[in-house]
């Protein structure tokens, strides 16, 4: 790896490393969400389900070379 | 003048509120304590009474042109004779004169009164210390927002909230495949097979809250959840004394919409968790109906701490019961910069020497 390489990917290590940081110190700041789920308000053993079927469909089936090993 | 009432200290006169600490009716001037019982009887002149005209619970005469008090409503305080306006759906306040507190029985009267009530638990100390705590530690909050002054307001408000009980009765169709992967000397094989799954049944929620006043955030009201109703009691108005309140203004049916949709996803996901040994699973179709439907009203307990910073409002809730604090932050963009570069450069220098140690073993 040439050194112009190993600059450019620091940078980019470095611009990430940035990111994720302060992406992080960001949602700190946040702890107002909308609520999606009523999980917490399930009755205890209510599931019930009356109908269960699973019905194959069809198959498919692929295959891929794989790559050969250049020999001098 | 009727609908006004205060729950006046039979020993020196001044307003009762009620006191979350003893869980007792409370003198702030003599420090008697009382007993709810000792004030049940007003409420049972309320359970005998009959629904009431809420648009519009009382006046002090010509003094309003007509049309002028739409959506509000003027008492006058018993105290100190001053004029109290509120907006259509305030329930308990204070007298912004002699600052007793003040609690308007016709919004709880007939069909407006709420079941149950859960009493505040914490007091308004706990919210400002829970307040401080939730600013702490904050990297990016700007400075000068952890100044206490910037808190603008502190009040107990009694909440309305829909309790709803419902069973989703689901009939969901899944996409389902199980994927198996081999190789050989020459090839790398993936054979994919593809099911519908279908499921129906039922599921039963209970007391799923949502919030009954449009004057309280959404988003807001669900991030303080969720509360014990282990600790709801059976609706006295004389809870409400020294608390803010107000009554209901969006109606059960209008809330089980917001509630079907969190139903909706749990019943989704209590569904998927039935079918096993699938590698990929989507939903196909998602057939809900919501059945033995039920609701019930309730006051449940939030501190609201509001806060003005560069121009703009900042809410904070805090569950009155248990001390769970929420609230939007804001960010410093100075200091959003600042860390950028700090972890920016500690992140490319790690980097740096990973890369060059690798190189020079590579070498």
């Amino acid at each position: 790896m040439n050194i112009g390489a190993i600059i450019i990917a620091v940078i980019l290590i470095g611009l990430l490393s940035g990111l994720i940081g302060t992406s992080a110190l960001k949602a700190e700041l946040k702890s107002v969400y909308k609520k999606t789920q009523a999980n917490s308000y399930v009755v205890n053993g209510s599931l019930n389900i009356v109908k269960r079927r699973e019905t194959f469909l069809y198959s498919k089936e692929d295959k891929r070379e794989k790559p050969k090993q250049k020999t001098n | 003048m009727a609908n006004l009432h205060e729950y006046e200290c039979p020993c020196c006169g001044g307003g009762l509120e009620f006191n979350s600490a003893v869980q007792k009716v409370k003198c702030p001037y003599c420090d008697t304590e009382f007993e709810l019982s000792v004030l049940e009887s007003v409420d049972a002149d309320l359970a005998e009474a009959g629904s009431d005209d809420i648009a519009f619970q009382s006046t002090t005469g010509g003094e309003w042109g007509e049309g002028e008090t739409d959506g509000m409503n003027v008492y006058v305080c018993k105290s100190c004779g001053g004029e109290i306006v509120t907006d259509s759906t305030t329930g308990a306040t204070k007298c912004p004169y002699c600052d007793n507190p003040v609690v308007m029985m016709g919004q709880f009267k007939g069909d407006l009164k709420p079941s149950r009530i859960i009493p505040f638990k914490k007091d308004k100390a706990a919210a400002k210390a829970a307040y401080l705590q939730h600013i702490s530690g904050k990297k990016l909050l700007p400075p000068q927002f952890r100044d206490q002054n910037h808190i603008d307001e502190i009040k107990g408000v009694y909440v309305p909230f829909w309790l709803l009980d419902a069973t989703a009765d689901a009939h969901i169709i899944f996409n389902g495949t199980k994927i198996k992967k081999w190789s050989d000397d020459d090839y790398d094989y993936e054979k994919r097979d593809y099911y519908s799954i279908t499921r129906v049944g039922t599921l039963g929620f209970k007391a799923i809250p949502v919030d009954s006043s449009t004057k309280m955030e959404d988003d807001l009201m669900d991030s303080i959840e969720p509360y014990d109703l282990k600790d709801a009691v059976p609706f006295k108005t004389a809870y409400l004394a020294g608390y803010l309140a107000d009554k209901y203004d969006v109606s059960s049916e209008e809330s089980l919409e917001r509630a079907t949709y969190r139903i909706k996803n749990s019943t989704e996901q209590a569904f998927r968790s039935t079918v096993k040994d699938f590698d990929e699973l989507t939903i196909k179709t998602d057939t809900l109906k919501t059945k033995d439907g039920k609701s019930e009203y309730v006051l449940l307990p939030v501190w609201i701490l509001n806060t003005t910073y560069n121009g703009q409002k900042y809410v904070f809730a805090m569950n009155g019961q248990t001390g769970r604090m929420v609230g939007d932050l804001p960010c410093d963009k100075g200091l959003l910069t600042k860390y950028f570069w700090k972890y920016a450069l500690i992140g490319g220098a790690i980097g740096g020497v990973i890369m060059t140690l690798f190189q020079l073993l590579n070498q």
